[in-house]
């Protein structure tokens, strides 16, 4: 009898892993085709550039780039160094100093002779005390803000409302901008002003790259095994995920370490959420709620090029404190928008894009992780066929490789930023393993992330930084640690 | 418990066969496709590369002459070479002016590229139409004005580029025809149709007040709002020039019209004529930040000693932190010397503006 339930109780879980699967994977399938679709539009349109000098138009917005900082003494001198080679004529860099225990505000101000303006700050603020305010001697517009540690998001308010430029740009201290990079992410609200609430720029691996002068001069793969797992998934996250969702105007996620944002509908919704550990993630979603009660016509687009480039965690655990931080934050914000998914209020937002997060990132992971461990009971107890099972695995992991290398088949065809075929084949390598044992230790790491979200954890974890410039340099330090 | 109904194992495992098969094929094909655009993409830049070396310094140093013969060295070029001056001479046609222009132009008229702006409305691609007026924008190819005003579509980007194209090439009321243009569409212009508007009107806006004066009824908010901002930026017309309309919009419903009304008509307050209707007590007292933010920046400059006083009293009840400091970084030094009777929260704006002023000397 006992027996019997349990034979019907998993075969009719296996049927719904199965039907889950196929919906998922008809989501992804659709995406990833509208990515491409998205790329070849976005090719032909970059072929013609229009015959003026944007950087001499008195239209051109002014753009705020703020880089929160805690505790990045390693990178922080490299990172404003890029920023102040941006090509863009008018940005104010406003570096955020959110109360480091290390040497970043030091470094800051010996690399860039700051001063200190004496006098108090005359705009209210809401975040954590603001100690001083300072300007380069040697930069005009280069900004420092030196506040009590209040957190990621507090840092960002901090810029977001003392700045009077137009557009912000959200961006992680411990990554490297090429130059154009800025040029690239405004080009949509340059050519629709009136629709574009946001742009996220592309996110590529630094840590196989020659970096020299603060600017990414050879792009390579990284020698480290966990490096070049990240490399293929961001590619494949980037240029076929989110081009795909951006091609459907159902963008939800801009990446906290390169986004670009119209200031005055950030400060409408409040900023950035200070107790929110995927700040980026959770801004996003109430812009796109706000704007949608407003009844605004409006964007958020995903710009696939120029790039930031970003150290990943090359150690399994700096990366697995990150990914369960990264996936506490989506159920948190899921959780907190519930009301949203599947409203029709929201449309394409509520109907299609929130379902298809909670679908695909949310549950996804946790029903591939309990799919292992029940089918697996299921062949055991002979309840399913042990060949299909095997059939079953072979066809999931062959479409997921095909999925990791649509991303890298995009790079090839578009930016070509990994010019040697050696690279590309060590991607395509990567794009298999990523499928045959990374996903599955991140569906163990979604079930872990899962119970501390249930339990209240929302600490962000440490991680460590080197220097771009310098491979030899090892003075690291914690960052990002709550 | 109901019974979950069987399928047939066999049905299964065929299904699923087929399934991974397909999958195979399509990873083959994608490995494939991959590796080999790889491959040849390599070979290509490298090709590139190679002859931009060659070629860079040679081009420059022909560019200089006074005859630099470019058809004997064309014709010496291979095919790859070719590509790559094309991509060259589109580079250098946007940055160099005067004589350096003209032989760059004598070169792509040689490489042919000319052809490229001909009949740029009968292709059907949108791309295509704009890369052929982009060219036309940049080479000395002949125009056809008239044709070029009736074909182009409602595209903002194309009547930017058509605008682009009578601006560039120094036609006849190329800013009447350039602005009617640009503003006959019901969509907000892109940057590069509100610089064109800019070009077209930077010495003398006569033409944009003009046709603001007859069409600003009826143009979107947005719009009215980026013509009145541009006017912002051009030099200020003749006093015949009509301005009536501009000052109409200082009551216009949407915050954003008013606030670049102020910001246009901050380029006439010089005039007494203009300085005597500008009501600053009422501006300064609008519901609106932007538009008092705007008095502030634009007006504070021309205002006589009562207008100054007006704004120094409003700014005792002014709720908007950036409006004061605004004031405070017009009037600074005027505030310095007559300080007694500022407000807390303006005294404390000045004391920043100060701070930064000492610091940067």
């Amino acid at each position: 009898m006992i027996r019997a339930v349990l034979v019907e109780g998993l075969t009719l879980v296996g049927w719904l892993i199965l039907a889950f699967y196929l919906v998922v994977t008809g989501v992804y399938v659709l995406i990833y085709a509208s990515g491409v679709v998205e790329l070849r539009e976005h090719l032909r349109e970059s072929r013609v550039s229009p015959p003026f000098n944007r950087f001499a138009s008195p239209s051109l917005p002014t753009i705020a780039v703020i880089v929160p900082a805690y505790n990045e003494a390693p990178t922080i001198v490299d990172s404003i160094q890029a920023l102040t080679d941006l090509n863009y004529s008018r940005k104010e860099l406003l570096v955020v100093n959110d109360g480091s225990t290390d040497a970043t505000l030091e470094e800051l101000v010996a690399a860039f002779e700051l001063r200190e303006i004496e006098a108090e700050v005359p705009i209210d603020i809401d975040c954590a005390p603001i100690e001083a305010v300072y300007r380069s001697e040697t930069i005009e517009e280069l900004l420092v803000i030196d506040k009590e540690n209040g957190g990621k998001g507090d840092a960002l308010n901090a810029g977001v409302w003392f700045t009077d430029a137009t557009l912000f740009c959200a961006l992680d201290a411990d990554s490297l901008i090429d130059r154009d990079g800025l040029l690239g992410a405004v080009e949509p609200f340059l050519r629709r002003p009136d629709e574009i609430a946001a742009t996220g720029g592309s996110v590529r691996v630094a840590n196989g790259c020659e970096i020299e002068y603060s600017q990414v001069k050879a792009v390579g793969t990284s020698g480290s095994f966990i490096a070049g797992l990240q490399e293929v998934e961001y590619l494949r996250a980037f240029y076929a995920g989110r081009l795909g969702y951006s091609r459907l105007r159902s963008l939800l996620i801009v990446s906290g370490a390169f986004g670009l944002f119209r200031t005055d509908f950030v400060r409408e919704i409040g900023g950035y959420d200070t107790e929110s550990v995927t700040e980026d993630f959770d801004l996003v979603v109430r812009l796109h709620r706000h704007l949608v009660e407003r009844g605004e016509e409006y964007r958020v687009e995903f710009v696939p090029e120029p790039v930031v480039w970003t150290q990943v965690p090359a150690n399994w655990g700096a990366l697995d404190r990150q990914r369960r931080r990264w996936y506490r934050g989506l159920l948190d914000t899921l959780v907190r928008e519930r009301d949203a998914i599947g409203n029709p209020r929201y449309g394409r937002i509520g109907l299609f894009v929130l379902p298809a997060y909670t679908l695909t990132e949310g549950l996804g992971p946790l029903v591939e992780g309990a799919g292992y461990v029940l089918v697996g009971l299921s062949v055991a107890l002979g309840i399913v066929d042990p060949t299909l099972f095997v059939l079953f695995l072979a066809a999931a992991n062959g479409i997921g490789i095909l999925f990791s290398w649509i991303g890298v088949l995009s790079e090839v065809l578009s930016f070509r930023r990994y010019d040697d075929p050696a690279d590309v084949l060590v991607l395509m390598g990567h794009g298999v393993l990523e499928n045959l044992g990374y996903r599955q230790w991140k569906a163990v790491i979604a079930w872990r992330a899962l119970f501390e979200y249930a339990r209240g954890d929302t600490s962000w974890g440490e991680m460590t930084r080197e220097r771009f410039t310098d491979p030899e340099a090892t003075d690291t330090d914690p960052e990002d640690a709550d | 418990m109901a019974t979950i109904p069987a399928v047939p194992v066999g049905l299964l495992r065929a299904a699923l066969l087929w399934v991974t098969l397909c999958v195979l094929v399509a990873l083959l094909l994608t490995a494939g496709t991959t590796i080999a655009r790889s491959v040849r993409g390599a070979l290509e830049d490298r090709r590139r590369e190679e002859a931009t070396e060659r070629l860079q310094p040679t081009l420059f140093e022909r560019i200089g002459h006074e005859d630099p013969d470019w058809s004997t060295w064309l014709a010496e070029c291979s095919p790859t070479e070719r590509r790559v001056l094309e991509s060259e001479v589109d580079r250098l046609l946007r940055l160099f002016t005067g004589t350096d222009k003209q032989q760059l132009r004598a070169l792509a008229n040689r490489l042919e590229l000319g052809r490229r702006a001909e009949r740029p409305f009968d292709v059907a691609s949108r791309v295509r139409r704009f890369e052929a007026l982009t060219w036309l924008a940049l080479l000395d190819h002949p125009i056809d004005v008239d044709r070029l005003r009736e074909r182009c579509s409602d595209d903002p980007d194309e009547r930017a580029a058509v605008a682009r194209v009578f601006y560039e090439r120094e036609v006849p009321e190329a800013s009447t025809l350039g602005t009617e243009l640009l503003l006959r569409t019901g969509r907000p212009l892109p940057l590069f149709g509100l610089d064109t508007l800019y070009k077209l009107n930077e010495t003398d806006p006569t033409a944009l007040l003009e046709t603001g004066a007859i069409q600003w009824n009826g143009w979107t908010d947005a719009i009215l709002a980026q013509v009145l901002e541009t006017l912002q930026y051009c030099d200020p017309a003749g006093t015949d020039a009509p301005l009536e309309w501009v000052f109409s919009c200082l009551s216009h419903e949407a915050p954003t019209v008013r606030a670049a009304a102020v910001g246009a008509l901050g380029t006439y307050a010089w005039r007494p004529d203009v300085e005597s209707r500008i009501e600053v007590t009422w501006l300064v007292a609008d519901s609106d930040p932007r538009v008092r933010r705007a008095a502030y920046r634009h007006l504070a400059e021309w205002g006589d000693p009562a207008d100054v006083r007006t704004m120094v009293n409003a700014a005792r009840a002014e709720s908007d932190d950036r409006a004061l400091l605004i004031l405070a970084s017009e009037l600074t030094e005027g505030l310095r010397t007559a300080d007694q009777d500022l407000s807390p929260r303006l005294r404390r704006c000045l004391d920043w503006v100060v701070a930064e002023r000492a610091r940067t000397g």
